[in-house]
């Protein structure tokens, strides 16, 4: 019989964090791999135009550090037609995160094999120094998230242990810190102790063992009906949800593009 | 793919996959004979033991996605971490991946009017829809006068000539020159390839005032200005240190350029190359210059054995190579080649004999997916048929095409209908046919009678406002029409007249479709094939109007209208299917030969159908351009000639053959009917081999 989820399926911050909002979601998504026309809430042009100045920016501060010079980049930020980029942009060169260093990586991948699954983390920069990791992550937010919505992220789970667990040699410290291009100065830093990270791999290999568990009927829907706002199979769920508010925009654009921003 | 690798390697690919004694090798052969094997094994050392570190990486190059389906395989029964530091790329997706990434360095050398600002990427279709808006005008003034071709091929054919000039390695603006120094026939044709010159320096000048990038603009400003910076040649080097290049024959002379250049800054590489391929000449395909990359290796290896075919297909195929006239023996023949007692006189009558044998097959044992049907070209007509037969027989089909008609799938049709109901702005109202279609699919219960009688009730029927008030309907027809039913046709009515003209049609088709479609009672409710179709709809528009959106005289309706009216006129006909849906499905594959070739997989029972056309080894008719004269092989001021031509069609044929010989472990069935699937007693090469072959054998027996 045909497993429900392959072995060589990947996990990643953006398909376990679905699951734990909706698990019948993560099987239309992630196992039957189903399209379905967006829910009609996430048709507008704010949403478009917020994915496209996130990416663009994230593109900047990547090329930033392949090398490209700096005024070729302000040229370019100037020109994009969403304003904030070029704000955003300014903001990031003036921080200390724009220096370019050795043993840095930026938009790098990096998986891990955890209890039998592989589990990836696309990094938008990682540094090593000396037996340090230190792990960035650019956002786009409208409104600053509080650091304990930050804490309850899968992602803030997921970072830091693919991170560590990657090494040979377990590193000495963790660092992960979000930094809000809207809000510069108010950074989010977490720093995980190895208890920490033996937490978060506890609570994510139970995580996997569950969906490996289940039977495809065992995917429910979530009973939350305000998590349906955004979702995609809404119609094919037949819910009318509330209409969103900003948590769960932000639930669910860090989940739909959890990937890029 | 377990199987493969855990049967025990000759030493050839012992060797080929020896990255550490052999770090450069150039592996040659013809096909099943082994070589992406070996490459797996390779494949599979490097991740075992060199992608420990960090950063190191590796690059699968492959010419077409489907031919990278056993490296993707591979990974994916891996499964392993360093898994996620192969990349696995076509060397178009490469260049767009890094003409994306490093736009700003292009930006810098102000080759485009607006140069910071963002690239607009066309693809194939949208690249249509902005040649049209060169080409019309032209067409208008008399250009082009003696040439009889859909738009669509017109266009198709100019943007050909800009990517082969791309891909070959000249400047546009030489395609007519070139064109004309080959050309033998009417002088007038010299009038057309001077109109195909003005018509892609226009483009391409449009281009460039517009941040519009084509596939050739993408090619030239990769080759030209990327390959050359010093910023990207250091990040190509850190990103990849080892390189394994399959079917290296079926890419273009740029991609053998770039490849030829990387491989001394890698660790490691094997560049594979298929042995008389080069399937996708007419693409730009060139055979040549891949094995030129032969001098950047260390190592040389040529595989020679078949592990596919059998004793007796093996033999026809050493028949078939040029130069061999040995004569094989009747029952050698006979047993590689089938040729049914009973030769049908109609093509349906064929597909009946067809469909039967394939049962007879099956019934003995054999896997629907080790059989395949192949014709040089998939009529609709001809996939129904042969389709609807086998599945009556319970046998599962696959059909391999690489496009599906956008428009004429049922689904897009009402939704496209509906849409342009309700936006009079478009100016483009469709006809009584197609809005009663739409009404029965939208509201079911509503069949094509009563939708008819309901459009016509009131008054005759006008396309700027078709859907009539219920109120305005006769008594009469309300009586025969059910308060239901027209209780969800005037919902239907009103939701259609109160969208606002200004929004964006993925909105308003998202909102169409989960607003009211799938509302209970109407077409879409609870339906799969109806969610993803729009979905696949919903992509395709915002595929076309990527590129639109950013110029400001470019409003949501204006954009809608052009989609619309791309589609009605055949501009945008494909709905390109992602390549897991093509391979997923299991079942007998019907395909077109040089798809099923492209796959690069084998079949036990190969079916030949439509022996008699010259599809089977004739170029495309190509009055505006010509892959052979433009390639980098071809000497400037040649003529092009009739034998060129026959020639050519020999050289396709016995290509085509072998490719399928080759893949074939068991037999092939020639399939004939007297009349052919036109209609016509066609005569081509491929029918001649055939009695050639089998009259020799016969006179070998009666001799022998």
């Amino acid at each position: 019989m045909t497993e429900l989820i392959p072995s060589g399926f990947v996990f990643h911050q953006s398909n376990l964090q679905t699951f734990l909002i909706c698990r019948y979601r993560f099987f239309l998504r992630y196992v039957q791999k189903m399209p379905w026309p967006a829910a009609v809430a996430a048709t507008s042009s704010q949403f478009e135009q917020d994915q496209a100045a996130g990416s663009y920016f994230h593109s900047l501060i990547h090329q930033h550090f392949l090398g490209i010079d700096r005024d070729t980049l302000c040229s370019c930020a100037q020109h994009f037609p969403d304003i904030r980029v070029r704000a955003w942009f300014d903001n990031f060169m003036n921080t200390p995160y724009a220096k370019i260093r050795p043993n840095q990586y930026p938009e790098h991948n990096q998986q891990i094999r955890l209890d039998g699954n592989l589990l990836l983390a696309k990094f938008d920069l990682i540094i090593f120094e000396g037996d340090t990791i230190q792990i960035f992550d650019w956002k786009t937010s409208r409104k600053l998230p509080k650091r304990q919505f930050l804490q309850s992220r899968i992602q803030t789970m997921v970072y830091p242990l693919v991170a560590a667990r990657a090494q040979a040699k377990p590193p000495a410290a963790v660092n992960m810190l979000y930094w809000e291009a809207g809000f510069p100065g108010q950074t989010i830093q977490f720093n995980f102790t190895q208890d920490d990270l033996q937490t978060a791999q506890l609570t994510l290999a139970s995580h996997m063992r569950t969906i490996r568990s289940l039977e495809p009927e065992q995917f429910e829907q979530t009973t939350d009906l305000q998590r349906c706002a955004l979702c995609e199979y809404q119609s094919f769920c037949n819910r009318n949800s509330p209409s969103w508010n900003e948590d769960s925009y932000y639930e669910w654009k860090s989940e739909v593009f959890g990937l890029i921003d | 793919m377990n199987d493969l690798l855990s049967v025990k390697p000759e030493v050839g690919q012992e060797q080929a996959a020896d990255f550490v004694e052999h770090p450069h090798v150039f592996l040659c052969g013809p096909a099943s004979s082994g070589k992406t094997t070996a490459a797996l094994l390779r494949l599979q050392h490097i991740l075992s033991s060199d992608l420990e570190s960090y950063t190191s990486r590796a690059l699968i190059l492959v010419p077409q996605r489907s031919l990278a389906e056993p490296y993707q395989s591979m990974l994916r029964q891996l499964s392993l971490p360093v898994s996620q530091q192969v990349s696995v790329q076509t060397m178009s997706s490469l260049v767009r991946r890094m003409i994306n990434l490093f736009w700003p360095l292009i930006a810098s050398h102000q080759v485009f009017r607006y140069p910071f600002e963002q690239p607009r990427f066309l693809t194939l279709e949208t690249a249509q829809y902005y040649m049209a808006q060169i080409v019309d005008p032209l067409l208008d003034r008399g250009h082009f006068a003696t040439i009889t071709l859909t738009r669509n091929r017109l266009f198709s054919q100019l943007l050909d000539n800009l990517n082969k000039s791309a891909i070959v390695g000249f400047p546009h603006t030489e395609l007519a020159a070139r064109l004309s120094s080959a050309w033998t026939g009417d002088q007038a044709q010299l009038a057309v390839y001077r109109d195909v010159q003005t018509a892609v320096s226009a483009f391409r000048s449009l281009c460039l005032e517009n941040n519009l990038l084509d596939f050739s603009l993408q090619v030239e400003l990769f080759r030209d200005i990327l390959w050359q910076n010093a910023t990207f040649q250091k990040y190509l080097q850190t990103q990849y240190q080892h390189l394994i290049y399959d079917n290296a024959e079926e890419d273009p002379p740029y991609v053998h350029d770039f490849v030829g250049s990387l491989i001394p800054n890698l660790r490691t590489s094997l560049v594979i190359m298929d042995e008389g391929a080069g399937l996708r000449s007419f693409l730009g395909a060139d055979p040549k210059s891949a094995a030129a990359l032969a001098t950047k290796a260390l190592k040389q290896l040529h595989f020679d054995e078949n592990y596919v075919s059998t004793p007796a297909v093996n033999a026809v195929i050493d028949r078939t190579q040029s130069g061999n006239t040995q004569r094989l023996p009747f029952p050698l023949v006979s047993e590689a080649l089938i040729v049914p007692p009973n030769k049908p006189r109609f093509f349906p009558d064929l597909l009946h004999a067809v469909s039967q044998d394939i049962a007879d097959l099956i019934h003995n044992g054999t896997p629907p997916d080790q059989i395949v049907v192949l014709s040089p070209f998939l009529s609709d007509p001809l996939v129904f048929e042969l389709s609807r037969r086998l599945s009556k027989a319970g046998i599962p089909t696959q059909t391999l095409r690489p496009s599906l008609a956008l428009k004429s799938n049922p689904i897009i049709q009402t939704i496209l209908t509906l849409a342009a109901i309700s936006h009079p702005d478009w100016q483009q109202p469709p006809d009584l046919n197609q809005t009663q279609l739409a009404l029965s699919s939208a509201i079911p219960r509503l069949d094509h009678l009563r939708a008819r009688l309901l459009l016509e009730s009131s008054a005759p029927f006008l396309p700027e406002a078709p859907l009539p008030p219920v109120d305005n309907l006769q008594q009469t027809l309300k009586d025969r029409i059910s308060s239901d039913m027209l209780g969800q046709y005037e919902k239907l009515r009103l939701w259609l007249d109160f969208v606002d003209q200004d929004e964006p049609l993925d909105y308003f088709i998202s909102r169409l479709f989960s607003e009211l479609l799938t509302q209970p009672g109407y077409g879409f409710a609870g339906s799969q094939e109806a969610g993803e179709t729009t979905a696949r709809l919903i992509q395709s528009y915002q595929k076309f109007k990527s590129p639109l959106s950013i110029d400001p005289n470019a409003n949501a309706s204006f954009i809608g209208g052009e989609f619309y009216r791309s589609l009605s006129q055949g501009l945008l006909s494909a709905l390109f299917l992602p390549d897991e849906e093509l391979t997923k499905e299991t079942g007998v594959l019907i395909a077109p030969v040089l798809t099923f070739l492209m796959q690069n997989r084998t079949a036990k029972y190969q079916f030949w159908l439509n022996l008699g056309s010259k599809g089977w080894y004739e170029r495309l008719e190509q009055p505006l351009t010509h892959p052979y004269v433009l390639s980098r092989q071809w000497h400037q001021g040649t003529k092009w000639t009739t034998e060129d031509e026959l020639a050519l069609s020999r050289h396709n044929l016995e290509r085509t053959l072998l490719g399928l010989m080759r893949r074939c472990s068991g037999q092939i069935i020639l399939c004939n009917s007297e009349y052919s699937e036109t209609g016509a007693e066609d005569k081509g090469l491929l029918l001649t081999w055939a009695q050639n072959l089998f009259r020799s054998a016969i006179r070998e027996e009666q001799n022998g």
